[in-house]
């Protein structure tokens, strides 16, 4: 009671300074009878679409002040804003599956950019542009309209062909580095042609859907080292950046889009966009709290990881939406394979099966999450993982919780328990800043259940990423590609190849890669592939090369006066801000909660 | 005097030199690199990343005396810290100038503050001492100095949103645009910097005062009948307040670490969470700017700290 006594006079005082100087946007509360429509993607009634306002959403502070996504993520942090691309997810089809909105099935995926396309050989792709596509309307390119030319010079330019061929090529060619690319050519005003020298199955999705490839003008590219110059043909127009501040977006006048769930509303429906850089959760809570953001999460890349703040807010906050997110498992671990004593199938075998995970999941994790074991293939690419359910028995018992089946394995395998319990001594290295420490200090208590002492390490993300890299350390380090719902199959797959660039800790397998060079080489085959693909993330699963933690969500969060949002993370791979142009704002009931 | 300045001018050469070369090795002491963050997340990476290319794109490839000798060259040669990894146009000193104001408003803000509340309570204390109100102003100056800045951010943007729906405002404004949001959102940052740094100002002003408070000559004033406001303003405090001077001079650096937090905390983009940001993905050339422009900012206040003691106490002169 003196506590809120005192933080009450201290609150006092804090109004009086500052309550005159509390920004606020001053939204004009609507004396309207409301009008609602029906949502074709969830079948709920929602306000009607309506125009205007500002809708305010964090953004994780940006390490950079750049807008080139030839040299970071900054094609997907400002994708969907003001950067489109040839095609985008489906953003009208029912997202209870895979509010990631991307990827499988195919048919998911559609044309944004491109409104036809056509493979007219297994080596061939021809995209026609919409001819109502313009860039925004600034100097130096004034609103002029987006040609297939344009589209060819950032391929050529992201992956050093063409007329870019001879210069380095871009950090990041993540999604189409696989991609054979011969010749990227504009062959007339909006026909964009790409050949390719060998055929590869997921070739389209690609190209449509890559993480990276945006529609720059080329007459801005010495100019992107300056986010005030981003030019695009987005829904939102860059009006000021601020260093480490934030970023405001005007809509933009002359975008050529409508909602896809609404024809004939054009889009964006926002005036205005502004993104707050908040690094820290606990300051996009408050900010949460304080109505002083509309929306934290995957679409500013400010998802709130803390289950139980996100339940806390949810009963402090009356009618706050959450909408929890599970993108892969980022509890999982990784080893080293290649020494005693995780290089033996049975310890990890037998290391897996001392975990309870359906009670941790339910305790720890509040009930949030998947308890059930994964490939690394995830569940929404559907066709392409393998459930649970449908793993062979003798498998199963392997990744089923049985302390005492462990124990015999571990037994089995040569370590006994020696005079004081312990069979054997490890390490688990976390990342201390984005890993869960308190659940691997539970992995370590029900390990030494079975007589494995761990030593638990978390260094801060960059001393842990060289450690990771360099192979500095003995026992485990996360593995964030398990259950993964994002990426082709080939990459996510391809974590476990030799040279993989992000290591699943010392996994060295023969047989594995010369099942990868055939799943590569049936890449014309889209029914071989997609066969060929499920039986290599068996394969995987067989080997045991990590120990399975529950995939946990982490929350997209938005007030309860955004309309038309249901949780996505994105419209499509990297499309990050796509559905900031696709909610809207019931300004009535903003102004009776705030 | 002159000669003075001049001999401590001359001193910043090595000074800086050797601060240079701490600011440069240690970061990369550190263990683990740009590429490593680069290549950190499997959603963004896929197979064959050439690290050395890599390495040899972003000058990593190197010798670390290699790079210190070309990172001096460049500040001494063309007046560069050199580009942030991140490859943005403009220079690290450009981006440390843009993050300048708001650091120095955070700053001016925890000093007016501190100073606020210090000056008032020390001299109370002293004035009044061994009462009630001195025992509540000490104890307070010790949960001050005993409360970090960190804890006590977050207890302020956690509880009252918790309690009442309020938070501090967490944007910031261009002055130009909206002056008084602008200053706004310095206020709640300020405080809790503020009543840190008041108080060690608090326990010096008090002791100071008690100390000048037994001096003859403001005897003397109390003999004449003068009034207490005269005799504590005009004749004790000017007197007292010399070496509280000094220790404000000296507190700067105590604002620079507890900026590093609190621009985090509240949101605010200046130095301090410029620092944090390029430390965590290891951009050395940030790294190492915004450290040396720290030591250089702090070398040039303790010279001035010293320039000043001498002018408000005539009776020291600098050799």
């Amino acid at each position: 009671m003196a506590l809120r006594f005192i933080w009450f006079v201290a609150l006092a005082f804090a109004l009086v300074a500052t309550g005159t100087f509390a920004a606020g946007e001053g939204e004009e509360a609507a004396a309207a009878e409301k009008e609602y429509v029906t949502d074709p993607s969830t079948g709920k009634q929602v306000l009607k679409p309506a125009y205007g306002g500002t809708i305010t959403a964090a953004l994780l502070t940006l390490p950079f002040d750049h807008a080139d996504t030839w040299v970071s993520h900054a094609g997907g942090v400002f994708g969907g804003a003001a950067l489109d691309k040839l095609g985008q997810a489906d953003w009208a089809v029912d997202r209870s599956v895979n509010k990631l909105v991307t990827y499988y099935p195919e048919s998911v995926v559609t044309g944004h950019l491109a409104e036809s396309w056509e493979n007219p050989d297994p080596l061939t792709y021809i995209y026609k542009l919409r001819d109502n596509v313009f860039f925004h309307d600034k100097p130096p390119v004034n609103g002029r309209q987006l040609t297939a030319d344009d589209m060819a010079a950032n391929y050529e330019r992201l992956f050093a062909i063409g007329r870019f061929a001879g210069q380095e090529p871009a950090v990041h060619t993540w999604g189409t580095k696989g991609l054979p690319f011969e010749s990227v050519t504009a062959t007339d005003e909006l026909t964009l042609q790409i050949k390719l020298s060998r055929p590869n199955a997921d070739t389209h999705r690609q190209l449509f859907d890559d993480c990276h490839v945006r529609a720059y003008p080329p007459e801005t590219f010495d100019m992107l080292g300056n986010v005030n110059n981003l030019i695009g043909t987005g829904p939102f127009i860059v009006n000021e950046y601020v260093s480490g501040s934030s970023i405001t977006w005007d809509r933009n006048p002359n975008y050529w889009k409508d909602d896809e769930k609404y024809p004939g509303n054009r889009l964006p429906y926002a005036d205005k966009l502004v993104m707050l850089m908040m690094s820290e959760e606990a300051t996009r809570l408050a900010a949460l709290r304080s109505g002083q953001i509309d929306i934290t999460g995957e679409t500013g890349v400010s998802r709130i990881k803390s289950i139980a703040n996100a339940v806390q807010l949810q009963e402090d906050v009356a009618g706050i939406q959450l909408f929890p997110i599970a993108l892969r498992s980022e509890t999982s671990l990784s080893m080293r394979m290649d020494k005693p004593p995780l290089n033996d199938i049975r310890v990890r075998h037998a290391l897996q099966m001392a975990l309870d995970l359906e009670t941790v999941r339910d305790n720890y994790f509040l009930g949030f999450g998947d308890w059930q074991p994964m490939g690394s293939v995830g569940p929404a690419v559907i066709g392409y993982n393998n459930p649970f359910d449908t793993w062979p028995e003798e498998l199963k018992k392997f990744w089923s919780y049985d302390p005492a089946g462990a124990e015999r394995l571990l037994d089995e395998a040569g370590y006994p328990r020696g005079a004081d319990g312990v069979r054997f001594e490890t390490s688990i290295m976390t990342n201390g800043d984005r890993g869960d420490v308190g659940y691997m200090e539970l992995v370590a208590g029900y390990w030494k259940e079975i007589g494995v002492e761990v030593e638990i390490e978390t260094p801060d993300n960059a001393t842990y990423e060289g450690r990771r890299q360099s192979l500095d350390f003995d026992g485990f380090v996360d593995f964030w590609a398990v259950g993964a719902d994002y990426g082709n199959v080939a990459s996510t797959l391809g974590q476990f190849r030799d040279d993989a660039s992000y290591k699943a800790g010392t996994f060295s397998d023969p047989v594995f890669e010369a099942k990868y060079d055939e799943l590569e080489a049936a890449a014309g085959d889209a029914e071989e592939y997609r066969r060929l693909a499920k039986a290599l993330d068996m394969y995987v699963i067989e080997q045991h090369p990590y120990i399975y933690g529950p995939r946990v969500p982490a929350f997209n969060i938005a007030q309860p006066w955004i309309v038309g949002y249901n949780g996505e993370m994105a419209i499509g791979n990297c499309a990050w801000n796509g559905p900031y142009a696709r909610m809207w704002i019931d300004s009535q009931l903003k102004a009776e909660l705030n | 005097m002159r000669t003075y300045v001049i001999r401590r001018l001359l001193l910043f050469i090595p000074t800086l030199f050797i601060l240079s070369a701490l600011v440069f090795f240690s970061v990369r002491l550190l263990p683990g690199d740009y590429i490593d963050i680069l290549l950190s997340d499997p959603q963004f990476v896929g197979t064959g990343v050439d690290r050395e290319r890599l390495s040899e794109m972003l000058g990593l490839d190197v010798p670390t005396h290699v790079a210190y000798v070309r990172w001096v060259s460049g500040i001494l040669l063309r007046g560069t810290l050199g580009q942030s990894l991140q490859r943005d146009l403009a220079p690290v000193e450009a981006k440390i100038l843009a993050r300048v104001p708001v650091t120095l408003e955070l700053g001016a803000a925890a000093l007016l503050i501190g100073l606020v509340i210090a000056l008032p309570v020390g001299i109370y204390s002293a004035v009044r001492q061994d009462t009630l109100g001195d025992y509540v102003g000490r104890s307070v100056a010790i949960f001050g100095l005993a409360t970090p800045n960190f804890w006590l951010g977050l207890m302020v943007l956690i509880f009252p949103g918790i309690w009442w729906g309020w938070v501090p405002p967490l944007r910031l404004y261009p002055f130009s645009e909206d002056p008084l949001a602008h200053i706004g959102i310095f206020l709640i940052p300020g405080l809790i910097l503020g009543t840190y740094l008041s108080a060690a100002t608090m326990r010096m002003t008090r002791t100071m005062m008690l100390e000048v408070l037994r001096q003859d000559y403001v005897r003397t004033a109390w003999a004449k009948g003068l009034r207490e406001r005269l005799v504590v303003v005009r004749h004790a405090m000017k007197n007292a307040l010399i070496p509280v001077v000094t220790l404000i001079g000296l507190q700067l650096p105590i604002l620079v670490g507890g900026s590093v937090i609190i621009e985090t905390l509240f949101n605010l983009p200046g130095l301090g969470s410029l620092l944090v940001q390029s430390l965590a993905i290891r951009d050395y050339p940030m790294v190492s700017g915004i450290n040396l422009f720290f030591a250089t900012f702090i070398l040039v206040n303790n010279l001035l700290i010293d320039l000043l003691y001498g002018y408000l106490d005539p009776r020291i002169r600098y050799q």
